[in-house]
């Protein structure tokens, strides 16, 4: 990668993958708290599924760059 | 310049000219409605309150009014004008009766509209803070109903006019199939014409007679059954023009064509058949209808669930098509082939997956059994905020963003934007719509400034109210922060220069109008099918409802436009505030 390139280029599915998986994740919340009554702390779960889910990204996105400067 | 390369506005500049006036109108509402959505969600989670609580229900009025009526109709209206032009290659028989219709719908809106605002104002003594659901015992000013009846005049008249249009180009094309888009519009408004005799009789015969002194009582029941009649297909007059774009422009933006042309056609007759004779279903609790037809309603109102689901397939269908096409390959791989980075692509797929979500809840809306438990609940928003705000306003800001060009020449001012404000919209509305549809399981109610009781904890299976009302106030932040970014970026692309070449085609689907048998074109069959559904429906209904309250009541006051009007069950009040009559 060159020195002026930003370390993660927007891309769109990598964008909507990340809201929808936090999203996922947010709803999986609800069903743990209503259907079998486990009451995970808002903030710290959520923020720790968007750090993990940032990380997946930029992975991602490293290895999709990678790849294509390797074809 | 080709053919393929005119854009709607190169091809049809007067006709391009009345879509972007109407677009005008809707966004304007839109914007509007937005603030008023965000007062309201700061106000109720007493995150931040800008207005006294009295004021809450002209905010909330406004908010339903602008964003349900105005928004969605306006856009509607653009859209189909565009839509009928575009598939027949033809303009309006005459342009000047086009141009009359919407001047008459905008200016009906802006009479309701103004009515509803007049209510921030005590000293005026006009006020319509009768919610969009508008059925008696609230009474609004006389000018609120006027203005609603010039608005509906307009949305009858501009299906004469795309009526009108279609006939004329049958007499020249006497073989032809009707082109899709126009065969979606003509029964979006056979449906429309259906579903509006009742709030017509509602409105011309029992609220604004009553609103002018008149006559001196109504039925409620009469009434709001009258609502719910307009009330429920109400929602798929909103919903049809999203399921126009996702059936013919979202299989372009994927890179494919539409699956199933006659699919498509059988989805939009089911709306004509079903969706008016279901209303009651919003009635559950209500006494004075007997359970049998509340059971009819509500066996129908799952039947509704079939076109649902089919357009879940053939939207799909389409979707993993153009995938393909673009060289996804697995079982799921194909996801990624998808532009993920066209506003006007996400935006429509991600509304398109709420509507999923949507579409349970709403099943637990129809079921009279566990109706009881959401009654009146905030769940209900949460529902509609996941339909029509989400599935209906999301896909017509997604759909702008390709419509844009076609309709001004110029590009937009930034892709990226577009693509951060839908995903800002799926982000907020699932934090909003979760928080509301929690909190209506435990209870919390619907349509109050104040719903905290005093002296009264909810109970909640995890987390906290606390927690559900910052969620909700987060969520609708991020929704008005995204509203913000979808106007600004369409008033800077203004500023972009014209450039030319801009046309783009919608492709013939894989299977077209000729694997369907000729009788779906059948406008008159429908028509009448669907009336008579609605006769079955609603006659023994009406005729009990009449029978036992009376065609205009058994008397009692209307309940006042303003807190402190003149309603006898708030003297308490008034000592308490020390107010006199």
């Amino acid at each position: 990668m060159n020195d002026g390139e930003p370390i993660v280029k927007t891309r769109g599915g990598l964008l909507v993958a990340w809201a929808f998986l936090l999203v996922f994740g947010f709803e999986l919340r609800t069903a743990l708290g209503l259907f079998l009554g486990l009451d995970v702390p808002a903030v710290p779960y959520l923020g720790t599924l968007a750090i993990v889910l940032t990380l997946f990204a930029v992975l991602a996105d490293f290895q999709r760059t990678s790849a294509q400067r390797g074809a | 310049m080709s053919v393929e390369q005119e854009t709607f506005a190169d091809r049809y500049p007067e006709e391009a000219e009345l879509v972007r006036r109407s677009f005008l109108v809707a966004f304007t509402a839109l914007g509007l409605g937005a603030l008023f959505g965000i007062i309201q969600a700061l106000h109720r989670t007493n995150v931040l309150r800008l207005i006294p609580s009295t004021d809450y229900y002209t905010v909330l009025t406004a908010h339903g009014v602008l964003l349900v009526i105005v928004f969605t109709i306006f856009y509607l209206v653009g859209l189909y004008q565009w839509a009928v032009t575009r598939s027949l290659d033809r303009s309006p028989t005459n342009i000047n009766f086009t141009r009359s219709w919407l001047t008459l719908m905008t200016i009906g809106s802006v009479i309701t509209g103004v009515t509803i605002l007049l209510g921030f104002v005590d000293q005026i003594g006009i006020s319509a803070d009768v919610l969009f659901t508008f059925y008696a015992p609230l009474q609004a000013h006389p000018l609120f109903y006027t203005g609603l009846v010039v608005f509906i005049i307009g949305t009858w008249l501009a299906g004469v006019d795309w009526f009108r249009t279609w006939l004329h180009w049958k007499q020249d094309n006497p073989d032809e199939r009707i082109p899709l888009q126009t065969f979606m519009v003509l029964t979006t408004m056979i449906m429309w014409y259906v579903a509006t005799i009742g709030v017509a009789i509602a409105v011309l015969f029992f609220l604004l007679p009553w609103s002018l002194g008149l006559i001196d009582t109504v039925n409620p029941l009469l009434t709001r059954t009258l609502f719910w009649f307009f009330g429920h297909p109400v929602v798929y007059f909103w919903l049809l023009p999203a399921y126009m774009l996702w059936y013919t422009v979202l299989p372009k933006l994927a890179g494919g064509r539409l699956f199933s042309d006659p699919l498509a056609r059988v989805v939009f007759v089911l709306f004509v058949l079903l969706s008016t004779p279901v209303g009651i279903h919003h009635q559950y609790v209500d006494p004075g209808i007997a359970e049998g037809f509340k059971f009819i309603a509500m066996t129908n109102t799952m039947f509704l669930l079939l076109p649902s689901l089919l357009t879940a397939f053939t939207v799909v269908a389409s979707m993993e098509h153009g995938a393909r096409q673009r060289g996804g390959e697995g079982l799921f791989g194909w996801l990624t082939a998808l532009p993920w980075r066209d506003p006007a692509f996400t935006g429509m797929a991600l509304a398109g997956l709420m509507f999923a979500a949507g579409g349970f809840s709403g099943m637990i809306n129809a079921g009279m059994n566990i109706n009881y438990l959401v009654h009146n609940t905030i769940w209900v928003p949460g529902h509609f905020h996941l339909t029509v705000g989400t599935a209906v306003a999301l896909t017509m800001m997604a759909g702008t963003y390709w419509l844009w060009p076609q309709l001004t020449n110029r590009r937009l001012y930034s892709r990226p934007i577009g693509l951060f404000q839908v995903v800002t919209w799926f982000g907020g509305m699932a934090l909003m719509s979760n928080s509301m549809h929690v909190a209506g399981l435990y209870g919390v109610p619907r349509r109050t400034a104040e719903p905290q009781y005093s002296g009264f904890e909810f109970q909640t299976a995890f987390g906290s109210i606390a927690e559900l009302n910052i969620q909700l106030a987060v969520g609708g932040t991020l929704l008005f922060i995204s509203t913000l970014l979808f106007l600004g970026n369409l008033t800077l692309s203004l500023g972009n220069p014209k450039v030319e070449g801009m046309g783009q085609s919608l492709p013939e689907p894989l299977s077209g109008p000729e694997d369907s048998p000729r009788v779906l074109d059948n406008m008159k069959l429908w028509a009448g099918i669907a009336l008579v559904l609605v006769l079955l429906a609603y006659a023994l209904p009406l005729g009990a409802i009449i029978q036992n309250g009376g065609l205009f009541g058994t008397g009692g006051d209307a309940y006042p436009v303003s807190v402190l009007g003149s309603f006898d069950g708030l003297d308490a009040v008034r000592e308490l505030l020390g107010v006199g009559r």
